[in-house]
Protein backbone atom coordinates (compact mmCIF):
# COMPACT_ATOMS: atom_id res chain seq x y z
CA UNK A 1 0.00 0.00 0.00
CA UNK A 2 1.74 3.36 -1.23
CA UNK A 3 1.78 6.59 1.21
CA UNK A 4 -0.89 7.92 -0.93
CA UNK A 5 -3.30 5.33 -0.56
CA UNK A 6 -3.08 4.81 3.21
CA UNK A 7 -3.85 9.07 2.73
CA UNK A 8 -7.13 8.70 0.81
CA UNK A 9 -8.35 5.56 3.29
CA UNK A 10 -7.78 8.13 6.16
CA UNK A 11 -9.34 10.51 4.67
CA UNK A 12 -12.15 8.52 3.57
CA UNK A 13 -12.37 6.91 7.04
CA UNK A 14 -12.65 10.70 8.69
CA UNK A 15 -15.09 11.74 6.24
CA UNK A 16 -16.84 8.66 7.22
CA UNK A 17 -16.54 9.52 11.28
CA UNK A 18 -18.09 12.74 10.48
CA UNK A 19 -21.18 11.54 9.06
CA UNK A 20 -21.46 9.56 11.87
CA UNK A 21 -21.08 11.94 14.09
CA UNK A 22 -23.58 13.98 12.12
CA UNK A 23 -26.43 10.90 11.70
CA UNK A 24 -26.12 10.31 16.02
CA UNK A 25 -26.99 13.83 16.31
CA UNK A 26 -29.55 13.65 14.30
CA UNK A 27 -31.30 10.61 15.35
CA UNK A 28 -30.58 12.03 19.05
CA UNK A 29 -33.02 14.51 18.14
CA UNK A 30 -35.47 12.60 16.11
CA UNK A 31 -35.06 10.80 19.88
CA UNK A 32 -36.21 13.66 21.94
CA UNK A 33 -38.59 14.61 19.45
CA UNK A 34 -40.40 11.95 19.75
CA UNK A 35 -40.58 11.33 23.29
CA UNK A 36 -42.70 14.16 24.19
CA UNK A 37 -46.15 13.51 23.77
CA UNK A 38 -45.72 10.10 25.16
CA UNK A 39 -46.82 8.30 29.01
CA UNK A 40 -44.43 7.40 30.91
CA UNK A 41 -44.72 3.89 30.37
CA UNK A 42 -44.86 4.18 26.65
CA UNK A 43 -41.55 6.37 27.11
CA UNK A 44 -40.26 4.03 28.94
CA UNK A 45 -41.07 1.02 26.44
CA UNK A 46 -39.29 3.27 23.91
CA UNK A 47 -36.14 3.85 25.98
CA UNK A 48 -35.90 -0.32 26.03
CA UNK A 49 -36.35 -0.75 22.78
CA UNK A 50 -34.53 2.23 21.88
CA UNK A 51 -35.16 2.65 18.33
CA UNK A 52 -36.17 5.84 17.57
CA UNK A 53 -35.43 6.07 13.62
CA UNK A 54 -37.71 2.83 13.49
CA UNK A 55 -39.26 3.80 10.20
CA UNK A 56 -35.85 4.37 8.14
CA UNK A 57 -34.17 1.10 10.34
CA UNK A 58 -36.86 -0.53 8.60
CA UNK A 59 -36.93 0.35 5.25
CA UNK A 60 -32.79 -0.09 5.16
CA UNK A 61 -33.70 -3.38 6.69
CA UNK A 62 -35.78 -4.43 3.45
CA UNK A 63 -32.97 -3.20 1.26
CA UNK A 64 -31.20 -5.42 2.57
CA UNK A 65 -33.06 -8.35 3.08
CA UNK A 66 -33.39 -7.90 -1.00
CA UNK A 67 -29.90 -7.77 -1.35
CA UNK A 68 -29.40 -10.93 0.58
CA UNK A 69 -31.62 -12.89 -0.97
CA UNK A 70 -31.10 -11.90 -4.54
CA UNK A 71 -26.93 -11.77 -3.78
CA UNK A 72 -25.64 -12.84 -0.67
CA UNK A 73 -27.82 -15.90 -0.24
CA UNK A 74 -27.76 -17.66 -3.66
CA UNK A 75 -23.62 -16.99 -3.37
CA UNK A 76 -23.55 -18.54 0.18
CA UNK A 77 -25.36 -21.78 -1.28
CA UNK A 78 -23.25 -21.97 -3.91
CA UNK A 79 -20.22 -21.63 -2.01
CA UNK A 80 -21.21 -24.74 -0.38
CA UNK A 81 -22.45 -26.32 -3.05
CA UNK A 82 -19.03 -25.72 -4.64
CA UNK A 83 -17.06 -26.24 -1.43
CA UNK A 84 -16.80 -28.98 0.83
CA UNK A 85 -17.64 -28.76 4.61
CA UNK A 86 -13.85 -29.59 5.19
CA UNK A 87 -12.82 -26.99 3.13
CA UNK A 88 -15.10 -24.14 4.39
CA UNK A 89 -14.12 -24.65 7.61
CA UNK A 90 -10.11 -24.04 6.47
CA UNK A 91 -10.72 -20.59 5.03
CA UNK A 92 -13.24 -19.96 7.81
CA UNK A 93 -10.50 -20.40 10.47
CA UNK A 94 -8.08 -18.55 8.07
CA UNK A 95 -10.18 -15.55 7.61
CA UNK A 96 -10.86 -15.82 11.84
CA UNK A 97 -7.20 -16.08 12.35
CA UNK A 98 -6.65 -12.62 10.54
CA UNK A 99 -9.16 -11.68 12.93
CA UNK A 100 -6.63 -12.01 15.42
CA UNK A 101 -4.46 -8.87 15.92
CA UNK A 102 -7.67 -7.08 16.17
CA UNK A 103 -9.17 -9.18 19.16
CA UNK A 104 -5.69 -9.07 21.02
CA UNK A 105 -5.38 -5.43 20.89
CA UNK A 106 -9.00 -5.05 21.92
CA UNK A 107 -7.85 -7.54 25.17
CA UNK A 108 -5.67 -4.89 25.99
CA UNK A 109 -7.37 -1.99 25.75
CA UNK A 110 -10.33 -4.23 28.21
CA UNK A 111 -7.43 -4.83 30.37
CA UNK A 112 -7.91 -8.64 29.65
CA UNK A 113 -4.24 -9.86 29.99
CA UNK A 114 -4.92 -13.56 29.75
CA UNK A 115 -6.93 -13.55 26.83
CA UNK A 116 -5.06 -11.43 25.19
CA UNK A 117 -2.27 -14.07 25.90
CA UNK A 118 -4.19 -16.79 24.29
CA UNK A 119 -5.20 -14.27 21.26
CA UNK A 120 -1.05 -13.73 20.67
CA UNK A 121 -0.43 -17.45 21.22
CA UNK A 122 -3.22 -18.55 18.87
CA UNK A 123 -2.30 -16.03 15.87
CA UNK A 124 1.24 -17.45 16.48
CA UNK A 125 0.79 -21.03 16.84
CA UNK A 126 -2.08 -20.86 13.79
CA UNK A 127 -0.30 -18.85 11.59
CA UNK A 128 2.55 -21.10 11.24
CA UNK A 129 2.07 -24.69 12.52
CA UNK A 130 -1.38 -23.94 11.66
CA UNK A 131 -0.77 -23.56 7.83
CA UNK A 132 -1.83 -19.71 7.66
CA UNK A 133 -4.32 -20.03 10.21
CA UNK A 134 -6.54 -22.57 8.15
CA UNK A 135 -6.17 -25.47 11.26
CA UNK A 136 -6.46 -24.76 14.62
CA UNK A 137 -4.05 -26.49 16.24
CA UNK A 138 -3.73 -23.87 19.40
CA UNK A 139 -7.69 -24.95 20.08
CA UNK A 140 -7.41 -28.68 19.27
CA UNK A 141 -3.77 -28.84 20.37
CA UNK A 142 -3.16 -26.55 23.38
CA UNK A 143 -6.78 -25.78 24.73
CA UNK A 144 -6.30 -22.48 23.74
CA UNK A 145 -10.13 -21.34 22.56
CA UNK A 146 -11.23 -19.12 20.23
CA UNK A 147 -12.42 -15.89 21.27
CA UNK A 148 -13.46 -12.42 19.58
CA UNK A 149 -13.29 -8.52 20.47
CA UNK A 150 -13.64 -5.30 18.90
CA UNK A 151 -13.47 -1.86 19.80
CA UNK A 152 -17.02 -1.54 19.89
CA UNK A 153 -16.73 -3.97 22.93
CA UNK A 154 -14.18 -2.46 24.46
CA UNK A 155 -16.58 0.78 24.36
CA UNK A 156 -18.90 -1.14 26.06
CA UNK A 157 -16.51 -2.48 28.68
CA UNK A 158 -15.43 1.26 29.40
CA UNK A 159 -19.24 1.93 29.83
CA UNK A 160 -20.18 3.80 27.22
CA UNK A 161 -23.97 3.11 26.19
CA UNK A 162 -24.65 1.46 22.82
CA UNK A 163 -26.60 4.55 21.83
CA UNK A 164 -29.66 3.99 19.34
CA UNK A 165 -30.45 1.16 17.10
CA UNK A 166 -29.15 1.59 13.85
CA UNK A 167 -29.68 -0.33 10.41
CA UNK A 168 -26.64 0.07 8.22
CA UNK A 169 -26.64 -0.26 4.33
CA UNK A 170 -25.32 -3.99 3.68
CA UNK A 171 -23.32 -4.02 7.48
CA UNK A 172 -26.93 -4.61 9.20
CA UNK A 173 -27.96 -4.38 12.44
CA UNK A 174 -25.65 -1.63 14.57
CA UNK A 175 -25.95 0.94 17.05
CA UNK A 176 -23.21 4.33 16.81
CA UNK A 177 -21.23 2.76 19.43
CA UNK A 178 -20.35 -0.58 17.39
CA UNK A 179 -20.35 1.95 14.21
CA UNK A 180 -16.99 4.21 15.98
CA UNK A 181 -16.15 0.49 16.87
CA UNK A 182 -15.56 -0.35 13.31
CA UNK A 183 -14.07 2.48 12.22
CA UNK A 184 -11.38 2.36 14.48
CA UNK A 185 -10.87 -1.33 14.09
CA UNK A 186 -10.10 -1.13 10.43
CA UNK A 187 -7.45 1.66 11.59
CA UNK A 188 -6.42 -0.82 14.88
CA UNK A 189 -5.82 -3.54 11.60
CA UNK A 190 -2.58 -4.55 11.04
CA UNK A 191 -3.77 -6.21 7.74
CA UNK A 192 -5.65 -3.04 7.00
CA UNK A 193 -1.92 -1.46 6.32
CA UNK A 194 -0.27 -4.78 5.09
CA UNK A 195 -2.86 -5.61 2.62
CA UNK A 196 -3.62 -3.66 -1.07
CA UNK A 197 -6.94 -2.53 -1.80
CA UNK A 198 -7.78 -6.13 -4.01
CA UNK A 199 -6.50 -8.36 -1.13
CA UNK A 200 -8.39 -5.63 1.27
CA UNK A 201 -11.94 -6.13 -0.86
CA UNK A 202 -11.27 -9.98 -0.90
CA UNK A 203 -11.01 -10.43 2.22
CA UNK A 204 -14.11 -8.61 3.14
CA UNK A 205 -16.22 -10.65 0.34
CA UNK A 206 -14.67 -14.07 1.55
CA UNK A 207 -15.55 -12.94 5.08
CA UNK A 208 -18.98 -11.68 3.93
CA UNK A 209 -20.07 -15.05 2.24
CA UNK A 210 -18.02 -17.82 4.37
CA UNK A 211 -20.43 -15.92 7.36
CA UNK A 212 -23.22 -16.07 5.64
CA UNK A 213 -22.84 -20.07 4.56
CA UNK A 214 -22.85 -20.35 7.94
CA UNK A 215 -26.73 -19.34 8.91
CA UNK A 216 -28.35 -20.30 6.15
CA UNK A 217 -30.85 -22.58 8.09
CA UNK A 218 -30.93 -20.92 11.41
CA UNK A 219 -31.54 -17.35 9.39
CA UNK A 220 -34.52 -18.84 7.16
CA UNK A 221 -35.64 -21.00 10.29
CA UNK A 222 -35.78 -17.50 12.34
CA UNK A 223 -37.30 -15.59 9.34
CA UNK A 224 -40.40 -18.31 8.75
CA UNK A 225 -40.72 -18.39 12.58
CA UNK A 226 -40.67 -14.64 13.05
CA UNK A 227 -44.08 -12.88 13.83
CA UNK A 228 -41.58 -9.80 13.21
CA UNK A 229 -38.41 -10.53 11.53
CA UNK A 230 -37.16 -6.79 12.32
CA UNK A 231 -37.90 -6.42 15.77
CA UNK A 232 -36.42 -10.13 16.09
CA UNK A 233 -33.20 -9.31 14.63
CA UNK A 234 -33.34 -6.14 17.12
CA UNK A 235 -33.29 -8.39 19.73
CA UNK A 236 -31.18 -10.51 18.54
CA UNK A 237 -28.40 -8.38 17.56
CA UNK A 238 -28.51 -6.37 20.91
CA UNK A 239 -28.31 -9.27 23.36
CA UNK A 240 -25.59 -11.27 21.52
CA UNK A 241 -23.52 -7.65 21.75
CA UNK A 242 -24.07 -7.37 25.74
CA UNK A 243 -23.31 -11.08 25.79
CA UNK A 244 -20.32 -10.77 23.67
CA UNK A 245 -19.70 -7.52 26.16
CA UNK A 246 -20.02 -9.14 29.28
CA UNK A 247 -17.78 -12.30 27.83
CA UNK A 248 -20.31 -14.80 28.87
CA UNK A 249 -23.67 -15.99 27.51
CA UNK A 250 -25.40 -16.59 31.12
CA UNK A 251 -28.33 -14.38 31.80
CA UNK A 252 -28.40 -15.07 35.57
CA UNK A 253 -29.41 -11.98 37.89
CA UNK A 254 -31.26 -10.79 34.68
CA UNK A 255 -34.33 -8.83 35.92
CA UNK A 256 -37.13 -11.20 34.69
CA UNK A 257 -40.51 -8.91 34.85
CA UNK A 258 -43.00 -11.08 37.02
CA UNK A 259 -45.94 -12.83 35.06
CA UNK A 260 -49.28 -13.02 36.42
CA UNK A 261 -50.11 -16.08 35.25
CA UNK A 262 -53.68 -16.61 36.80
CA UNK A 263 -55.90 -14.87 34.66
CA UNK B 1 -27.46 -47.00 28.66
CA UNK B 2 -27.36 -43.70 27.42
CA UNK B 3 -25.50 -42.40 23.93
CA UNK B 4 -25.09 -38.91 25.18
CA UNK B 5 -24.03 -40.13 28.73
CA UNK B 6 -20.69 -39.66 28.56
CA UNK B 7 -20.41 -36.35 26.90
CA UNK B 8 -22.07 -35.11 29.33
CA UNK B 9 -19.03 -35.95 31.95
CA UNK B 10 -16.22 -34.44 29.71
CA UNK B 11 -18.33 -31.75 30.18
CA UNK B 12 -18.33 -31.82 34.17
CA UNK B 13 -15.29 -32.46 34.69
CA UNK B 14 -13.54 -29.97 32.32
CA UNK B 15 -15.53 -27.08 33.53
CA UNK B 16 -14.84 -27.81 36.71
CA UNK B 17 -11.05 -26.81 36.78
CA UNK B 18 -9.69 -23.62 35.79
CA UNK B 19 -7.21 -23.80 33.95
CA UNK B 20 -3.63 -21.53 33.48
CA UNK B 21 -2.38 -20.94 30.29
CA UNK B 22 0.91 -23.21 30.84
CA UNK B 23 -1.16 -26.00 32.39
CA UNK B 24 -3.63 -26.84 29.98
CA UNK B 25 -2.43 -29.09 27.92
CA UNK B 26 -1.25 -31.13 30.92
CA UNK B 27 -4.90 -30.75 32.65
CA UNK B 28 -7.00 -31.77 29.54
CA UNK B 29 -4.77 -35.07 29.82
CA UNK B 30 -5.81 -35.33 33.59
CA UNK B 31 -9.09 -34.73 32.76
CA UNK B 32 -9.02 -37.36 30.19
CA UNK B 33 -7.66 -39.67 33.17
CA UNK B 34 -10.34 -38.63 35.47
CA UNK B 35 -13.15 -38.82 33.31
CA UNK B 36 -12.32 -42.66 32.49
CA UNK B 37 -12.34 -43.30 36.28
CA UNK B 38 -15.30 -41.08 37.08
CA UNK B 39 -17.69 -42.20 34.08
CA UNK B 40 -19.43 -44.81 36.18
CA UNK B 41 -19.99 -43.32 38.98
CA UNK B 42 -20.89 -39.77 37.57
CA UNK B 43 -24.49 -41.10 36.62
CA UNK B 44 -25.62 -41.95 39.83
CA UNK B 45 -24.28 -38.58 41.54
CA UNK B 46 -25.34 -36.16 38.81
CA UNK B 47 -29.01 -37.23 39.47
CA UNK B 48 -28.95 -36.72 43.65
CA UNK B 49 -27.11 -33.35 43.05
CA UNK B 50 -28.28 -31.89 40.17
CA UNK B 51 -32.10 -32.69 39.35
CA UNK B 52 -32.33 -29.56 36.98
CA UNK B 53 -28.96 -30.80 35.03
CA UNK B 54 -30.90 -34.41 35.09
CA UNK B 55 -34.38 -33.11 34.05
CA UNK B 56 -32.29 -30.69 30.62
CA UNK B 57 -30.46 -34.00 29.96
CA UNK B 58 -32.95 -36.38 29.63
CA UNK B 59 -35.27 -33.49 27.63
CA UNK B 60 -32.05 -32.55 25.34
CA UNK B 61 -31.83 -36.63 25.11
CA UNK B 62 -35.18 -36.78 23.59
CA UNK B 63 -34.51 -34.06 21.41
CA UNK B 64 -31.75 -35.77 20.01
CA UNK B 65 -33.56 -38.86 19.52
CA UNK B 66 -35.96 -36.98 17.52
CA UNK B 67 -33.23 -35.61 15.30
CA UNK B 68 -31.56 -38.96 14.59
CA UNK B 69 -34.54 -40.15 12.82
CA UNK B 70 -34.42 -37.22 10.31
CA UNK B 71 -33.95 -39.25 7.37
CA UNK B 72 -37.22 -41.31 7.99
CA UNK B 73 -39.57 -39.38 9.33
CA UNK B 74 -41.21 -35.76 8.02
CA UNK B 75 -41.45 -32.51 9.66
CA UNK B 76 -44.71 -32.84 10.58
CA UNK B 77 -43.87 -35.82 12.43
CA UNK B 78 -41.03 -34.42 14.05
CA UNK B 79 -43.28 -31.38 14.69
CA UNK B 80 -45.82 -33.01 16.62
CA UNK B 81 -43.04 -35.34 18.90
CA UNK B 82 -41.77 -31.94 19.99
CA UNK B 83 -45.40 -31.04 20.69
CA UNK B 84 -45.06 -33.75 23.17
CA UNK B 85 -41.83 -32.59 24.06
CA UNK B 86 -42.74 -29.08 25.05
CA UNK B 87 -45.39 -30.13 26.84
CA UNK B 88 -44.32 -32.56 29.15
CA UNK B 89 -40.74 -30.19 29.52
CA UNK B 90 -41.82 -26.34 29.05
CA UNK B 91 -44.56 -24.58 31.57
CA UNK B 92 -46.48 -22.63 28.50
CA UNK B 93 -48.40 -20.85 30.47
CA UNK B 94 -45.46 -19.18 31.74
CA UNK B 95 -44.06 -18.41 28.71
CA UNK B 96 -47.32 -17.42 26.58
CA UNK B 97 -48.13 -14.83 29.37
CA UNK B 98 -44.71 -13.33 29.65
CA UNK B 99 -44.23 -12.78 26.28
CA UNK B 100 -47.49 -11.10 25.72
CA UNK B 101 -46.79 -9.18 28.63
CA UNK B 102 -49.09 -6.07 29.60
CA UNK B 103 -51.30 -6.48 27.26
CA UNK B 104 -52.86 -9.66 28.41
CA UNK B 105 -54.71 -7.45 30.88
CA UNK B 106 -56.38 -5.42 27.97
CA UNK B 107 -57.36 -8.65 26.53
CA UNK B 108 -60.99 -9.94 25.83
CA UNK B 109 -61.86 -13.39 26.72
CA UNK B 110 -62.29 -14.19 23.37
CA UNK B 111 -59.07 -12.84 22.09
CA UNK B 112 -57.43 -14.76 25.34
CA UNK B 113 -58.76 -18.42 23.96
CA UNK B 114 -57.69 -17.80 20.31
CA UNK B 115 -54.38 -16.52 22.03
CA UNK B 116 -53.92 -19.33 23.82
CA UNK B 117 -54.92 -22.02 21.09
CA UNK B 118 -53.00 -20.54 18.65
CA UNK B 119 -49.53 -19.88 20.90
CA UNK B 120 -48.94 -23.85 21.70
CA UNK B 121 -48.64 -24.59 18.09
CA UNK B 122 -46.51 -21.48 17.65
CA UNK B 123 -44.22 -22.54 20.12
CA UNK B 124 -43.71 -25.59 18.75
CA UNK B 125 -43.35 -24.57 15.49
CA UNK B 126 -40.34 -22.18 16.61
CA UNK B 127 -38.36 -24.82 18.70
CA UNK B 128 -39.31 -27.38 15.82
CA UNK B 129 -37.66 -25.56 13.25
CA UNK B 130 -35.11 -24.36 14.89
CA UNK B 131 -33.98 -27.74 16.25
CA UNK B 132 -34.84 -28.48 12.09
CA UNK B 133 -31.84 -27.03 10.89
CA UNK B 134 -29.26 -29.20 13.29
CA UNK B 135 -28.16 -32.64 12.17
CA UNK B 136 -25.27 -34.66 13.97
CA UNK B 137 -24.91 -31.82 16.71
CA UNK B 138 -24.52 -33.32 20.05
CA UNK B 139 -24.92 -31.60 23.49
CA UNK B 140 -22.59 -30.78 26.08
CA UNK B 141 -23.90 -30.31 29.86
CA UNK B 142 -21.76 -27.92 31.36
CA UNK B 143 -22.92 -26.58 34.62
CA UNK B 144 -26.39 -25.63 36.62
CA UNK B 145 -26.09 -22.11 38.32
CA UNK B 146 -28.41 -20.98 40.93
CA UNK B 147 -29.97 -17.22 39.50
CA UNK B 148 -30.81 -15.05 42.41
CA UNK B 149 -34.51 -14.72 41.65
CA UNK B 150 -34.92 -18.64 42.16
CA UNK B 151 -34.96 -20.10 38.95
CA UNK B 152 -32.23 -22.59 37.86
CA UNK B 153 -30.04 -22.21 34.68
CA UNK B 154 -28.86 -25.16 33.56
CA UNK B 155 -25.85 -24.32 31.00
CA UNK B 156 -25.50 -27.01 27.65
CA UNK B 157 -23.19 -26.71 24.55
CA UNK B 158 -24.23 -27.77 21.09
CA UNK B 159 -21.15 -29.64 19.94
CA UNK B 160 -20.86 -29.19 15.52
CA UNK B 161 -19.96 -32.47 13.81
CA UNK B 162 -17.06 -30.74 11.71
CA UNK B 163 -15.75 -29.57 14.88
CA UNK B 164 -16.97 -25.89 14.13
CA UNK B 165 -17.85 -23.01 17.06
CA UNK B 166 -19.71 -24.92 19.97
CA UNK B 167 -23.18 -23.15 20.21
CA UNK B 168 -23.89 -22.36 24.24
CA UNK B 169 -27.55 -22.93 24.67
CA UNK B 170 -29.02 -22.02 28.77
CA UNK B 171 -32.17 -23.38 29.63
CA UNK B 172 -33.72 -21.23 32.78
CA UNK B 173 -35.89 -23.93 34.86
CA UNK B 174 -38.07 -23.34 37.23
CA UNK B 175 -39.96 -25.59 40.12
CA UNK B 176 -44.03 -25.93 39.33
CA UNK B 177 -45.18 -28.17 42.04
CA UNK B 178 -42.04 -29.86 42.45
CA UNK B 179 -41.52 -30.51 38.98
CA UNK B 180 -39.22 -29.07 36.73
CA UNK B 181 -40.00 -27.03 33.65
CA UNK B 182 -38.28 -24.69 31.28
CA UNK B 183 -39.31 -21.60 31.09
CA UNK B 184 -36.31 -19.85 28.36
CA UNK B 185 -34.08 -21.10 26.21
CA UNK B 186 -31.22 -18.87 25.61
CA UNK B 187 -28.81 -19.57 22.55
CA UNK B 188 -25.86 -17.31 22.85
CA UNK B 189 -26.96 -15.26 24.94
CA UNK B 190 -30.01 -14.48 23.04
CA UNK B 191 -33.43 -15.02 25.33
CA UNK B 192 -35.82 -16.92 23.24
CA UNK B 193 -38.36 -15.49 25.63
CA UNK B 194 -37.34 -11.30 25.05
CA UNK B 195 -37.45 -11.65 21.62
CA UNK B 196 -40.76 -12.88 21.10
CA UNK B 197 -41.78 -10.10 23.37
CA UNK B 198 -39.99 -7.53 21.98
CA UNK B 199 -41.39 -9.18 18.38
CA UNK B 200 -44.98 -9.19 19.95
CA UNK B 201 -45.35 -6.26 21.53
CA UNK B 202 -44.26 -4.86 17.98
CA UNK B 203 -46.91 -6.47 15.93
CA UNK B 204 -49.46 -5.44 18.51
CA UNK B 205 -48.21 -1.54 18.53
CA UNK B 206 -49.06 -1.75 15.02
CA UNK B 207 -52.28 -4.18 14.47
CA UNK B 208 -53.34 -4.35 17.60
CA UNK B 209 -53.92 -8.35 19.16
CA UNK B 210 -56.14 -9.27 16.96
CA UNK B 211 -53.31 -8.56 14.40
CA UNK B 212 -50.70 -10.65 16.19
CA UNK B 213 -53.13 -13.66 16.58
CA UNK B 214 -53.66 -13.30 13.08
CA UNK B 215 -49.48 -13.04 12.58
CA UNK B 216 -49.09 -16.32 14.84
CA UNK B 217 -51.94 -18.33 12.43
CA UNK B 218 -50.03 -17.24 9.14
CA UNK B 219 -46.99 -18.72 10.35
CA UNK B 220 -48.08 -21.95 11.34
CA UNK B 221 -49.47 -22.01 7.39
CA UNK B 222 -46.24 -20.87 6.23
CA UNK B 223 -44.18 -24.28 5.40
CA UNK B 224 -41.00 -25.25 6.84
CA UNK B 225 -39.87 -27.18 3.62
CA UNK B 226 -36.53 -25.47 3.53
CA UNK B 227 -35.79 -25.83 6.96
CA UNK B 228 -36.73 -29.29 6.51
CA UNK B 229 -33.69 -30.18 4.58
CA UNK B 230 -30.49 -30.43 5.79
CA UNK B 231 -27.34 -28.43 4.42
CA UNK B 232 -24.50 -29.87 4.73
Amino acid sequence: MSLREIERTQRGLVRGLQAIVVAVTIISLAACASTKNQTPEAAAEAAAINDPIEDVNRAVFEVNRTLDETLMKPIAIMYRGVVPEFGRERIANALDNLGEPVTFFNDLLQGEFERAGISFARFVMNSTLGFFGAFDVAAEGAGLEKHKEDFGQTLGVWGLGEGPYLMLPLFGPSNPRDVVGLVADIFMDPFTYVFGTATRNARFAASAVSTRSKYIEELEALEKTSVDFYAAMRNLYREKRNADIRNGTLLAGEPMPSVDIDE
Amino acid sequence: MDVTRPLTDIGMVRSNMILSLTRRSLAVCLASALMLIALPFATGARAADDPAGTFINTLGSRAVEIMKNKTSTTFEQREAQFKDLLVDGFHIKTISRFVIGKYWKEATDAQKASYDDIFVAFITRVYAARFDSYSGQTFEMIETIKDPGGDEWVRTKILQPGGGQPIAVDYRVRLFDGQYKVIDVVVEGISMLNTHRVEFASVINKRGLDGLIAELHARMEDPVAAAAQTGG
